[in-house]
């Protein structure tokens, strides 16, 4: 048993392994980047590089993860199995390890990172962390979630009823992207306000998936009084409520959310201009983090370039909304458990090869020595 | 769009008003030519412009460079011809200095065939006035669907819109040609029409309208019932208000610095950090004055008169005086224009381009070497200045754009083609360094076009840290990439034409080792570094951003060339064939991918760029399968020493 592992080890760090994977990898990173000017850095990145296997044409061929898997259990086999554990071979054997870490970093990113953002008015706090990518259908009875369903799972036709909720909502149109037109009067039958005004249409997906617009128009029956057809769409700023036996049900399509275990409250907002045009400099917001389970609370700066990181979420300048009363700062949130890798890799690699080119050159004078010598 | 739509508006008023009313006193000739102004402190004055301070020697280069695609017209340099624009504008409409390429456009603007395809400011305002209809219907257009003939009449028009604020930037100051009643004439400070400016009448403007407006109470709006000097005063008034229309929104020649902005209030940082500054229209018309700007305005007006007056002694006096006003040294940089630092050293790159080839051809290396290596050194000592001069005048590293990158790798690249050669001394070193220096100072000066070349960074890049670790780091990676190219490149021909023997094959297969090793160690380093700023700045190691994918494409081939060749799969004339095509991968990550334009690094769609890569691509694959066909037609005849 032991032999025969041996032996598949021994095979899987043969050099011809990586003789074979390193041009596929690049032919995949040339086609993933050329697909980005059609289908977007998000969905050619789950595409490309995020999944197993892809489709090119009716053929498939292997894509980023098994790529890379293969890569790596050739690199861990030739690292255990083959390594000279020589002096002269140190430069390597550093480098080799360094690559391995920053492989199995990025593998512990791909399984536990978390992205999202936190969008604060100046003035106000937030706890809510909102997904980039992922929407739900949500009903809500005040500030109580009754239902949640991934956007993934919604569908034409479908029906959507739970014991919490007193009414069923059936879906007539769902689009992942909607364009909003102004619904003509012959089509205002039985439609309830703001629907009555406005219909959502199927749109091609926009290649920045943050772009999408995703929306349901649906019919509601099994109330006494407030039956009828209803729209509601990702970020409506009125979005319809149905008050049932004197309960008000809010039905939304809104970015999955998770909510962070302290508060920020946004003091400031600043946007430092080059002198003279509208090209900003420097973004930067004064914050206060409010930590009630650990009794803290403290200000804080977050700048372009200058992240804060507190217990174990990393918050960044992402963005800005100027065009409301007050300003809104962006965040983007952060968990990731496998960030410290790469730093530990980029110095191992780059030592590894400082070493090794060191040695390489010192022996190359010496052998020169010595044949002037002789 | 509504900002643009305003824009054009203000144009397509200001050429009504240009072709209506001459009112500026206009030179009677064109002397400034005949005797040239002593316009180095002229060239000094600072001015802030695209974000930063400059001196209007730059701003005059580039603007003129926007216009005419050259820094200078005919025999006047950049700053003349700003001058003249902004002190006599009714001369300077009449030089031609708007390059109009497009043949179909010059037939739409009515122009006739020329030569060179340039023509003045009057003579293309009656096209721009027949083609404005068609340019508010293409500001609806999606961009998209703008053909090449409509963008080149797009760009016409706003440069045209540039044009007429620098034409009237300084118009408050000028002298006017108008006729000011008795009675108002008493109250200007001076009586001499000659001298009557905007900025005089203004004084008298209040009580002029005023004046109007009773006149119209009394006699109504036909202008027939007024007396003459009733006729007078309405003529005058309708003037000066025509003038502040025509310069509304004038805020481009930025000369002056914001008195109410506190980076410039801040006696410790006047004139060194940049504040906010404001154009001479700005501040009469939003009422900014101070004591301080008067001093300004006086000393502009005193240009203005000196100018017209050819008072040459005057006009570099008071050139002087703005200069110690405005308190912003821009000596470093108008040495930088005048040096040119990176269009002199590509001559001397290809000058000891030259001169290797020379010795290597006639095998007389002995002199030769050291008048090579010399000449190399000065391209290489202005190549080094020039970047030192963008440091020194931004404040920041030197690379912070693609153009800046390209300047970048134009020193490293040949500078360690020079080290190898003083290990290897046999000249190789040294046509490799040339002849690097040659294609990417080319480079450089074919994308320096586009104007000025000294940009302010958007917020993200805005960062000396990330500037000075990642960006150097990848940068000096390419520059490795290069020389491992350009040697294999040599190795190939060198066997392809059995000029080189055994021993320096032998040295430079070793040295090949080297650098390829070398390049893995700055390109690999160097992108993890860029991972690990993406980390520092929205959070995230690796997004597979076109950029990204590039430098990794480079690191993964120099891995597979690396590897196949420790472990035998490629063979000694497989690796030097691999290594020679590292040119085509690194100009593929380095300035293809920002051709997809898309990504943070994108930096737009360039056809010529495009191309020019294709071409090179395939007339690598060209170069490099022929050169291999030769060697092993040689190697099956037993003629070359070993393929490597």
């Amino acid at each position: 048993m032991l032999e025969t592992i041996k032996n598949t080890a021994n095979r899987l760090a043969q050099p011809d392994i990586l003789f074979w994977v390193l041009p596929m990898m690049m032919a995949l990173i040339v086609l993933g980047t050329v697909a980005q000017k059609s289908i977007g850095l998000f969905a050619a990145q789950q595409e490309y590089f995020g999944s197993f296997f892809l489709m090119l044409g009716p053929i498939p061929v292997p894509a980023g993860l098994s790529i890379m898997g293969v890569f790596l259990v050739n690199l861990l086999c030739k690292f255990v199995m083959k390594s000279e554990w020589t002096w002269q071979k140190s430069g390597t054997i550093i480098s080799h390890f360094g690559v391995l870490l920053l492989v199995f970093g990025g593998l512990m990113t791909a399984l536990t990172s978390k992205e999202g953002f936190v969008m604060i008015p100046q003035g106000g706090s937030s706890t809510i962390v909102e997904d980039y990518h992922a929407r739900n259908l949500a009903i809500r009875s005040d500030t109580e979630t009754l239902l949640t369903i991934p956007h993934e799972h919604l569908e034409n036709g479908m029906t959507v009823s739970d014991p919490k909720i007193p009414f069923t909502l059936s879906i007539d149109k769902y689009c992942f992207n909607c364009t909003i037109t102004s619904r003509p009067e012959n089509l205002q039958q039985g439609w309830e306000r703001p629907g009555i005004f406005m219909m959502l249409n199927k749109a091609p997906a926009e290649s920045q998936d943050e772009k999408n617009l995703t929306g349901i128009e649906f019919s509601i029956t099994g109330t006494h009084g407030v039956d009828g057809k209803y729209l509601t769409f990702d970020g409506f700023p009125k979005p319809p409520t149905l008050v049932v036996n004197d309960k008000p049900y809010t039905i939304t399509i809104e970015r999955a959310r998770r909510e962070l275990p302290f508060s920020i409250e946004l003091k400031e907002f600043k946007r430092a201009l080059h002198p003279g045009t509208d090209m900003a400099s420097a973004f930067m917001s004064q914050i206060i983090i409010n930590d009630k389970e650990q009794g803290v609370s403290f200000p804080a700066t977050i700048e372009m370039n200058e992240p804060l990181r507190y217990r174990g979420f990393t918050l960044y300048q992402s963005s800005f909304d100027l065009n409301g009363e007050v300003p809104y700062t962006i965040l983007a949130v952060v968990e990731n458990k496998g960030r410290l890798f790469p730093y530990i890799a980029s110095i191992l690699i780059a030592l590894g090869l400082i070493i090794h080119l060191g040695l390489r050159i010192a022996n190359r004078i010496k052998s020169r020595t010595e044949e002037n010598a002789a | 769009m509504k900002t643009r739509f305003l824009s054009l508006l203000v144009i397509f008023l200001s050429i009504l008003f240009m072709a209506a009313s001459p009112l500026w006193a206009k030179d009677d000739d064109t002397h400034h030519e005949q005797k040239p102004f002593a316009m180095a402190e002229f060239g000094q004055l600072p001015i802030l412009h695209d974000g930063r301070i400059k001196p209007l020697d730059t701003f005059a280069r580039t603007q003129l460079i926007r216009f005419s695609d050259k820094d200078h017209i005919e025999h006047m340099p950049a700053i003349t011809w700003l001058a003249t624009t902004l002190f006599d504008p009714g001369n300077a409409s009449e030089l031609k200095i708007f390059r109009i390429n497009n043949e179909n456009l010059r037939h739409l603007m009515g122009l006739e065939e020329r030569k060179k395809p340039l023509y003045a400011f009057v003579e293309i305002t009656e096209g721009l006035e027949k083609t404005f209809p068609t340019v508010e219907k293409l500001m609806s257009e999606n961009p998209q669907n703008i053909s090449s003939d409509q963008k080149d009449l797009l760009t016409l028009h706003e440069n045209a819109l540039e044009y007429t604020q620098i034409l009237r930037s300084l118009s408050l100051l000028l002298p006017l040609n108008v006729t000011v009643p008795e009675k108002w004439a008493k109250e200007l400070p001076t009586l001499s029409t000659r001298s009557v400016n905007f900025l005089t009448l203004k004084k008298i403007d209040a009580g002029i309208q005023d004046e109007i407006k009773q006149i119209i109470k009394r006699k109504g709006q036909n202008p027939v019932k007024y007396t003459p000097n009733e006729q007078m005063t309405a003529v005058l008034g309708w003037q000066i208000k025509m003038i502040a229309d025509a310069a509304e929104g004038n805020n481009l020649f930025r000369v002056i610095p914001d008195p109410w902005d506190e980076r410039n209030t801040d006696e410790k940082n006047t004139g060194q950090k940049s504040g906010e500054w404001i154009s001479p229209w700005e501040l009469v018309q939003s009422g900014k004055g101070s004591p301080r700007t008067s001093e300004f305005l006086d000393l502009w007006t005193a240009l203005g008169s000196n100018w017209s007056q050819l008072d040459d002694k005057a006009w570099h006096d008071n050139s002087k005086k703005l200069l110690a006003l405005g308190n912003h040294s821009t000596r470093l940089e108008i040495f930088y224009n005048k040096l040119q630092p990176f269009f002199t050293s590509t001559i001397f790159f290809a000058l000891s381009f030259l001169l290797a080839l020379i010795a290597l051809t006639f095998n007389q290396t002995k002199y030769i070497w050291v008048l090579a290596g010399g000449v190399l050194a000065i391209a290489l000592g202005l190549q080094g200045l020039g970047l030192v001069a963008r440091v020194l005048v931004l404040e920041r590293p030197p690379v912070g754009t693609l153009y800046e990158s390209i300047l970048f790798v134009g020193f490293v690249a040949p500078f360690f083609a020079a080290l190898m050669e003083l290990r290897m001394k046999n000249m190789l070193g040294f046509l490799s360094a040339g002849f690097m220096g040659i294609g990417v100072g080319l480079l450089a000066l074919s994308m320096a076009e586009e104007g000025d070349t000294m940009k302010v960074l958007t917020a993200v890049l805005n960062t000396q840290f990330w500037l000075a670790t990642h960006v150097l780091c990848i940068t000096i990676g390419y520059g490795w990439c290069l020389v491992t190219s350009v040697l294999s490149h040599i190795m190939l021909l060198g066997q392809a034409t059995g000029k080189l023997d055994r021993p320096t094959l032998k040295n430079l297969t070793h040295a090949q080792g080297t650098l390829a090793l070398t390049a893995l160690l700055f390109t690999a380093t160097g992108t993890i570094l860029g991972g690990i700023w993406a980390d520092q700045s929205w959070g995230r190691f690796w997004g597979w951003d076109p950029k990204e994918n590039g430098a990794m494409l480079i690191v993964l081939w120099l891995i597979w060339i690396i590897h196949g060749k420790i472990a035998g799969q490629f063979s000694k004339l497989a690796v030097t064939m691999g290594l020679s095509f590292l040119s085509v991968i690194v100009g593929t990550a380095w300035i293809g991918v920002n051709l997809l334009g898309i990504g943070l690094h994108s930096y737009g769609f360039i056809e010529g760029l495009f191309w020019g890569l294709g071409v090179f691509t395939v007339g690598e694959m060209i170069l490099i399968g022929g050169l291999a066909w030769m060697i092993q037609r040689k190697k099956q005849e037993g003629t070359t020493p070993d393929a490597a």
